[in-house]
């Protein structure tokens, strides 16, 4: 019986469209702009400045604390300037302006030059993955950016009984974690074993939704013959791929208001994170790209590519012959938890899991309208949440009833916003309400 | 039927008389002090309740005063007649202090800061910096969706061709805007130097000028023609030094990008 979590979650379009394109390999773009922070935390320190010569795999950005992580830059090249960029999050950060040295250089011959690293996992220390991890400035790939190092290192008194991969994918259009695990089933495991070795062996499970079928097949013929890893198909329904209810769905274990995953024993893993994880060991190369799906309706041949980080999007549009002027939307991510973003100068970044284009048929662009009462939202929300009450809290600014009913556990899934009949910017109230709190503590 | 009147206006009575003396035992056994210059303090004051003082309301910073008997913290809205007054009452000499407003450094309107983006979110400008730093072309300007002027009490700020207007006149300087603007862009002046800087772009001149029409780009010509060195270009950005301007205007005549604004002189204060 295919598992799933309990309360709430929607059944929004899958349009998968790009899910039977290989994934491509980009070319070296002409230049490449690698943000100094990509991950939540501790703002990176830039050490490169203008005019330094870097080399592949090379620090740009170097981690002032153990919630932060290091930047690299994808190239051989040189740093020409030091610019304020927008990014697809919408912020504007710093970024390192690179010159490639080769530039239109296929990617599959960038990699093939990476050292091939041949390791026993059983042998390496804790501390030595711990270490190599956070060197290489592994974050979680998934979309929030959280450094991975910190997420493998609970407290002593945290005892960790279960790994979770997450292979779920449970939003609409993207298929980047999809065709990785079709195609790279075998990294993936070894990436695996070493996440197994770290936590002394506990059985790993590896969520997938049951729309990529030949995902779980493969996972499942090359996961034959280890110990403790069991492929465990999911219901699709959204947000299946959330850390919390991927543990209700697994488990069966329910995260504590207010706690994290690690207070029921458990890690969470992307699968993009992993295999991250197992090219910073077998090939000694830190995390400087990864497969991005790129789709919506005004890509004519969506489909999947591996891109270096720092990569102007406009230089993906180029490739993929999508016209500036058409696009009204572009999302980074998923559709429902993804950012619009306005510059199509920005570059993608670690956690860049999809890039989508649409026109003006997408927008719906009504406006908010009055509550109605019909409580669709509370019935949506997989966290349990009388979402509709939060808006009037925040309106009126009511901050104390809105801690006590818990405003900080919302996950910012966007489920309330879609079901909503009366177009409520319901998620959009979520944040700002914990932006509130945040601000105020 | 006589009876019929009197037994309830007796009934009645009796309940009147016995509950009356139930509160006047109560509020003289129950009898607090409390200092009636509280209540005179709380009436002279605006009472407008705008907290721009730190305190919840006027009731709560008539308290402090009378409680701590001093007025080393003046109510910024208050007018000089009006704390000279609450001075007297209390025997303390007030010191006022030089009236303040807010002014907006900015002056991206819609024709000289163009949207990069269409927002169609909530209203509110704290929930816009969510989704983007900024949806006008310069990253340093007035978003235009009100925050401030919901958090004004006195209705001196308006928003007019996508930023905040702010009128002098009714203006208090309580300063409940400042803390409301995500953009950091408001900022007090004293009311009587009608001279400001209208841009925040710290930016390199060129791109500034880029991104807005009217931006501070850092010339440095305003600073060498002042006479009185009142103001200073720092990171591309013109600051002006109210202690000493005199408001000879004449960084305003030599601005060319016109981010330097000067309004006609006010005279009450």
């Amino acid at each position: 019986m295919p598992k799933t979590f309990t309360m709430g979650g929607i059944h929004p379009p899958e349009e998968k469209i790009s899910s039977n394109q290989q994934i491509i390999y980009g070319d070296v773009p002409p230049q490449l702009l690698v943000p100094v922070d990509q991950h939540i935390g501790k703002p990176c320190e830039i050490i490169v400045e203008k005019g330094s010569v870097v080399e592949r795999g090379q620090l740009v950005a170097k981690s002032t604390g153990f919630v932060s992580s290091n930047v690299h830059s994808p190239v051989n090249g040189k740093v020409d300037k030091i610019v304020k960029m927008p990014q697809l999050g919408g912020q504007i950060k710093q970024c390192a302006l690179i010159i490639p040295d080769a530039p239109g250089e296929n990617y599959t011959e960038v990699l093939k030059k990476d050292p091939v690293n041949s390791l026993d996992p059983n042998k390496l220390t804790v501390e030595e993955i711990r270490k190599t991890i956070a060197d290489a400035g592994i974050v979680g790939m998934g979309g929030a950016g959280f450094p991975t190092h910190v997420k493998l290192s609970p407290p002593p008194e945290k005892t960790i009984d279960a790994l979770i991969i997450n292979g779920a994918e449970c939003e609409p259009y993207i298929t980047s974690d999809h065709r990785v695990m079709l195609e790279r089933a075998g990294e993936l495991i070894k990436g695996i074993l070493i996440l197994q070795h770290l936590f002394n062996g506990v059985p790993i499970y590896i969520g997938i939704e049951r729309n990529k079928p030949d995902a779980i097949e493969a996972l499942e013929t090359t996961a034959k013959g280890y110990d403790k890893i069991t492929v465990v198909p999911l219901i699709v329904k959204y947000p299946q791929g959330g850390e919390k209810q991927l543990i209700k769905a697994i488990l069966n274990r329910e995260v504590p208001c207010k706690g994290l995953p690690m207070d029921v024993g458990v890690v969470v893993q992307n699968v993009a994170t992993v295999l991250a994880i197992h090219d910073a060991f077998y090939h000694k190369r830190p995390l400087m790209e990864r497969v991005v799906t790129i789709s919506g309706n005004l890509v004519k041949n969506p489909g999947n590519i591996m891109l270096a980080v720092g990569t102007p999007i406009s230089y993906v549009m180029e490739k993929f012959g999508i016209d500036p002027q058409k696009v009204r939307v572009m999302i980074s991510g998923g559709p429902m938890m993804g950012r619009t973003s306005y510059s199509f100068e920005s570059p993608v970044t670690k956690t860049t899991s999809a890039l989508l284009f649409f026109d003006e048929s997408h927008i719906i662009g009504r406006e908010e309208n009055p509550c109605i009462r019909c409580g669709s939202c509370i019935k949506a929300c997989p966290m349990g949440l009388a979402v509709a009450q939060f808006t009037e809290m925040i309106k009126a600014n009511n901050i104390p009833r809105a801690i006590r009913d818990s405003i900080m556990d919302c996950i910012e899934c966007g489920s309330c916003s879609y079901v909503c009949p009366a177009d409520r910017r319901l998620v959009h109230w979520m944040r700002l309400g914990k932006n509130i709190i945040r601000r105020e503590n | 039927m006589f009876f019929e009147i009197l037994i309830p206006g007796l009934i009645l009575g009796g309940f009147a008389l016995i509950s009356s003396t139930g509160l006047y035992i109560a509020s003289k056994k129950f009898y607090v002090y409390e200092d009636p210059r509280i209540g005179e303090v709380t009436e002279m004051l605006p009472g407008a309740n705008c907290g721009g003082c730190g305190f919840a309301g006027c009731a709560a910073y008539a308290e402090h005063v009378v409680g701590e008997n001093s007025l080393k913290k003046p109510c910024p809205v208050a007018d000089d007649e009006t704390m000279s007054q609450i001075g007297a009452l209390l025997g303390l000499s007030a010191d006022t202090g030089v009236k303040k407003v807010a002014s907006l450094m900015c002056k991206g309107t819609s024709q000289n800061c163009k949207f990069v983006m269409d927002y169609k979110g909530i209203e509110d400008c704290w929930a816009a910096v969510l989704v983007a730093d900024t949806s006008k072309a310069c990253s340093f300007s007035c978003l235009g969706l009100s925050s401030c002027v919901r958090a004004c009490s006195f209705d001196a700020m308006r928003i007019e061709d996508g930023i905040v207007v702010i009128d002098d006149e009714k203006c208090t300087g309580c300063g409940m805007c400042i803390s409301a603007c995500p953009k950091n862009i408001l900022h007090m002046r004293p009311k009587a130097k009608t001279v400001t800087v209208t841009c925040f772009n710290t930016d390199r001149g060129a791109d500034a000028r880029k991104a807005c029409a009217v931006a501070c780009i850092g010339c440095m010509k305003c600073e060498k023609v002042c006479e009185d060195d009142a103001i200073h270009v720092n990171n591309f950005l013109a600051k002006i030094d109210y202690a000493k301007c005199t408001l000879c205007g004449k960084c305003v005549e030599v601005c060319p990008t016109n981010s330097i604004e000067i309004r006609e002189v006010t005279v009450d204060a």
